[in-house]
């Protein structure tokens, strides 16, 4: 072990805060910096939609499957969004080997929440034949690598892959009921907006990092989280540590619509 | 701010026999039971630090089985919990809640971390300071109001197993802030819906004047039972 890595497994804290007062973040990095943002459209040949995205070390696949079903009995003409992540001790060993975890449950409603409060796709626009038929989407997200942000990584996989989703025409007889699907002629979803979730971590009440891995989330006081669309706020998250001085949360929203920004410049240019 | 009106809260401490802490507790509409355990023996093979103790939290909707959502909410007042209970002061132990969803009408999350703070208090578990969670909404003329009486919530968008209360048309967002009373700052932020940053902070700067009406309900609260414990504890010293 490096004399490095030996400092940095005794006093986890004091390695950071070493770098900090350097103004340098330990894996070299700006504090309002984010690591590199690798995007792959159309990953997986089988699913309706896919991508996978990388940032920094944390990875997450999204695999967007859609089946038809009845809808529900109260709203008789929109579809379903079935988000799923994975997070298995395949990609960090906090998480559990076996059975669903409750992270993975959290996240998986924080995502939907995400989806949903943003009015990026209008449940009407997954509908066949009202009250007949509609579209589930299961989104399935797997996480491979957990190195801290896993939700604005999987807010973009997803986003990514409802983009690349192309949906096969269906015709639908009212009377016979038959249905013929039929898998030439494919269109894509209408997307209104498309959320991009950021991260940030505010350390010893004095520094603001964004994009933590997970060596900085562990040791961090605060993490708020902050998902935008179209500059207008759709989630805010901050599961408890300190206050935030109102000038210091003008600045995280500044920089998730600015980051808001650049991926969707992005997402554009794939 | 005389214009700041919260619901009315009534709380009923110790109404289940077996346990450390209970409270019944209801604002407006809104009620819950919240019942805390605590310190007991860890029971969970879950990897948890042995320094400090584990808090759990259960949380029982009014119908049906706990999904996807209540985990979300379990999730969440756990790590408030955490953060206000001194659990460095219990090591090797366990600290369970329970809450029992009675009635919703709009703001049963802020009732339940509310009730939780109030069971604490009763329990006897030694804490750093005290949460108070203000419910507020942001209507259809942009305007933000504190702790709404009823609002018809209805599953809008998508409809799913995990169904998603979110507040149809009439209101645009909701935002649950959650302050601690030391200095009255923000400890935890829960919104639905889309909204600017302006009404964000709006919203924030009122919230934060009604909490303090929370805390006078708490001390008043701790000020009746208190004198009963006093009366008794003179009684047995007689």
């Amino acid at each position: 072990m490096s004399q490095e890595n030996l400092f940095k497994a005794i006093n986890p804290v004091k390695f950071v805060l070493d770098h900090l007062e350097k103004n340098v973040r330990p894996d070299g990095r700006e504090f309002n910096e984010f690591r590199a943002t690798i995007i792959n459209k159309d990953s997986i040949s089988r699913a309706e939609g896919s991508a996978l995205v990388k940032i920094g070390n944390t990875t997450v696949l999204c695999g967007i499957k859609a089946e038809l079903a009845e809808p529900d009995n109260i709203d008789q003409n929109i579809g379903f969004i079935v988000p799923n992540i994975e997070l298995s001790k395949l990609c960090s060993p906090k998480y559990r080997a076996i059975g669903v975890s409750v992270d993975s449950q959290v996240m998986s409603q924080t995502i939907f929440n995400i989806i949903v409060n943003s009015e990026c796709i209008d449940p009407a626009d997954l509908c066949i034949a009202k009250g007949k038929l509609v579209w589930v989407l299961y989104c399935d997200l797997v996480c491979l690598d957990d190195d801290g942000s896993v939700l604005d990584v999987a807010i973009l996989a997803l986003s990514t892959a409802l983009k690349s989703l192309k949906l096969p025409k269906v015709d639908f007889d009212i009377d016979t009921k038959v249905i013929k699907v039929n898998d030439k002629i494919r269109s894509p979803l209408k997307l209104k907006c498309l959320p991009v979730a950021s991260s940030f971590i505010i350390f010893e009440n004095d520094y603001l990092l964004v994009d933590p891995s997970s060596d900085e989330e562990n040791i961090a006081d605060t993490t708020v989280t902050v998902s935008t669309s179209d500059g207008k706020i759709n989630y805010i998250h901050q599961p408890g540590g300190n206050s935030i001085e109102p000038a210091k949360f003008d600045n995280i929203v500044r920089q998730a619509i600015n980051r808001e920004k650049y991926i969707k410049s992005l997402l554009d240019s794939i | 701010m005389e214009d700041l009106k919260l619901k009315a809260i009534t709380a009923e401490m110790n109404i289940l026999s077996r346990s450390d802490g209970s409270v019944i507790i209801s604002q407006g509409d809104s009620s819950c039971i919240v019942d805390v355990n605590g310190p007991i023996e860890v029971n969970s093979a879950a990897n948890i630090d042995m320094n400090k103790a584990y808090v759990d939290v259960l949380y029982r909707p009014k119908c049906g089985i706990p999904g996807v959502n209540e985990r979300y909410k379990e999730k969440t007042i756990k790590g408030l919990c955490e953060s206000i209970i001194l659990t460095t002061l219990y090591p090797k132990t366990q600290i369970n809640f329970q809450i029992q969803e009675m009635d919703d009408s709009s703001g049963i999350f802020a009732c339940a971390i509310n009730g939780c703070n109030i069971g604490l208090l009763n329990s006897g578990l030694e804490m750093k300071f005290n949460m108070a969670a203000v419910h507020c909404v942001l209507d259809e003329t942009d305007e933000i109001i504190i702790d709404p009486d009823c609002i018809e919530e209805e599953t809008l968008a998508f409809t799913r197993v995990q169904k998603p209360k979110r507040i149809s048309g009439k209101y645009k967002a909701d935002f649950t802030f959650v302050f601690e009373s030391l200095k009255d700052s923000l400890i935890s932020v829960h919104t639905n819906g889309s909204f600017s940053l302006q009404k964000y902070n709006e919203a924030l700067k009122l919230s934060r004047q009604a909490c303090r009406k929370i805390f006078d309900f708490y001390a008043d609260l701790v000020k009746k039972c208190s004198v009963v414990y006093i009366k008794n504890s003179i009684l047995e010293y007689i």
